[in-house]
């Protein structure tokens, strides 16, 4: 396979197994990879581990956007961000691990944007319960032990 | 849906400290304080970011609850101040249009910012009182890299200090005591982008930046002459001086020759009307000496001297021609490579006509040629506009006019 691969191509394999190849000029997108690529401690296959394979290929679909859309205007660019960012919760978490841990500075800001947005202005139990995965039942006792204690007060 | 709600780990408390800091670095300081309620684990998180972004939202919001009284504005700003931890690099700070004057104690917190590393400095001040009188304790900042003044009045530094590491200078509303632009660029030897709009007292404009990349030099008042001494790395220069200034007479500059000798590193060049009569005042020469680094993008510049001069730069062979558009030889080449035009605020006068019919005679490629007229033609002298472009004759087949 890697005798197919043209000099400028980089293989990157998930945790579970699943291989990708990718240009070496999105790849290196992630300082992480960049680094190996410079130190020339990389062969062709690029192990990612703790980066399942549906996570990897978000991640490379928004590295390969960037990579093409250098010299357009900036306002098409945030409109994908801020798309692209807009996932369910769980998926949120783990791109953001991957983009952490592989340093892809520009979808770790979009992202941080996107949460940022998420907890702007919401009140502290809609936070603790969407966020911090504090159960329903916590909080409403401690609504009601505080509503209590409210009554007994005024009474 | 409830069930699964209920039972979800804890995620976002489990991301590593400097996304945590990331994220609450991006949403209204007011929000990110409240998350210190969320849990113990959360208490202390907001006072270690690095970025105070006070602007015009952050006090709006506060004068939504309180009435805005000279010492709710400063405690407040002065709370979030000490419970702050660790080095601040970026601060910024809208004053609101208030009444009272807090020059005071807006020294106190420069002074506080200038012990706490701060790197990239903002103050904006809106306030209806005197300007802020910048204190002098922002030249001992040994690492700041960006600062931004709106609305102040600049004093003079003391000898042995200086921004020693200042890379870009925004001052807007500034009010110069004399000389001291000339201090500041001594004093700044790693300045690469500067920005004076709308300041005054400026006088003689010298520009003395070996490493200065960027210019821009807008709507200033009182500026009695331009030049460029030490200019080598300037690539980007915009010069605006607007309707403010007197007869073009009233300040100095190189003629048109001595300009662009002084700048062998340009890129892009955006110069009003009033800067390219200044700069034609001091005499046209027929051919410009050939600068090879001249414009490096791949682009097609033209500075209309005048209304009936106009210079014309074309990277490709690296050679200037000007002339009088209306003479018959003015722009004898073809222009070969030429795709695309854009022509804004145009007023239908005879000298843009002729350049718009000359383009489209000597243009092969031309694709096409965006033409936008300014918002004083109305419908009739627009339609007499397109009437006489449609007449005029094109080199290019496929050339398409877009009015």
């Amino acid at each position: 396979m890697s005798s197919s691969l043209e000099k400028n191509m980089l293989i990157l394999r998930s945790s579970d197994g699943e291989e990708f190849i990718v240009p070496e000029v999105v790849a290196v997108m992630s300082k992480a990879i960049k680094n190996m690529v410079e130190d020339e401690c990389a062969s062709n296959t690029i192990p990612v581990p703790n980066v399942d394979a549906n996570i990897l290929a978000m991640v490379i679909e928004f590295c390969k956007k960037h990579d093409e859309s250098e010299a357009e205007a900036a306002s098409d660019l945030k409109t994908f961000d801020s798309e692209f960012v807009n996932r369910g919760q769980e998926a949120l978490y783990d791109l953001i691990t991957a983009a952490n841990f592989r340093d892809v500075k520009e979808l770790l800001d979009a992202l941080c944007q996107n949460v940022a947005e998420m907890i702007k202005g919401k009140s502290v139990h809609h936070i603790r319960i969407q966020f911090l995965g504090y159960q329903l039942f916590e909080i409403l006792t401690s609504n009601f032990i505080w509503n209590i204690w409210c009554d007994r007060d005024f009474d | 849906m409830t069930d699964r709600r209920i039972y979800r780990r804890d995620q976002i408390s489990e991301l590593p400290r400097n996304i945590i800091e990331g994220i609450l670095e991006r949403m209204p300081i007011r929000d990110a304080a409240r998350t210190s309620i969320l849990s113990t684990k959360w208490r202390s998180i907001w006072t270690t970011i690095s970025q105070l972004k006070l602007g015009n939202q952050f006090f709006k919001d506060t004068l939504k609850i309180k009435p805005m009284v000279k010492h709710e504005l400063v405690s407040v700003v002065e709370k979030i101040l000490l419970l702050h931890d660790g080095p601040i690099p970026m601060f910024l700070l809208c004053i609101p249009r208030i009444r009272f004057d807090c020059s005071a104690d807006i020294d106190r917190w420069i002074l506080f910012l200038s012990r706490n590393g701060i790197k990239d400095l903002t103050l904006i001040n809106n306030s209806d009182n005197e300007p802020y009188k910048l204190h002098s304790c922002i030249y001992s900042c040994p690492e700041l890299t960006r600062l931004e003044l709106v609305n102040g009045i600049f004093k003079a530094p003391r000898k042995s200090s200086g921004f020693h590491n200042l890379i870009s200078l925004h001052l807007k509303k500034i009010a110069f005591a004399r000389n001291i632009l000339r201090t500041l660029f001594s004093m700044s030897p790693l300045l690469q982008r500067l920005t004076i709009k709308h300041c005054t007292g400026i006088g003689n404009l010298n520009i003395q930046a070996p490493k200065l990349k960027r210019l821009l030099v807008l709507h200033n008042t009182e500026i009695q002459s331009i030049c460029f001494t030490d200019t080598q790395n300037l690539s980007y220069i915009t010069i605006i001086f607007g309707l403010t200034m007197g007869s073009p007479k009233s300040v100095k500059t190189p003629n048109v020759v001595r300009f662009l000798g002084d700048l062998p590193r340009i890129a892009e060049l955006n110069l009003d009307g009033f800067f390219i009569k200044i700069l034609a005042a001091g005499g046209v020469p027929h051919r410009l000496p050939t600068t090879a680094n001249l414009l490096k993008t791949n682009w097609f510049c033209i500075l209309v001297l005048s209304s009936k001069t106009c210079i014309i730069m074309e990277r490709n062979d690296e050679e200037l021609v000007l002339n009088r558009l209306e003479a018959p030889n003015c722009l004898d080449r073809m222009l070969d490579k030429l795709q695309s035009v854009k022509i804004s605020y145009v007023m239908g006068l005879e000298p843009e006509l002729l350049f718009i019919k000359l383009l489209l005679a000597r243009s092969p490629m031309l694709e096409t040629i965006f033409i936008q007229h300014s918002a004083e033609v109305d419908f009739e002298k627009g339609f007499s506009i397109s009437k006489e472009l449609a007449r005029f004759p094109r080199v290019s087949p496929k050339a398409a006019i877009i009015y």
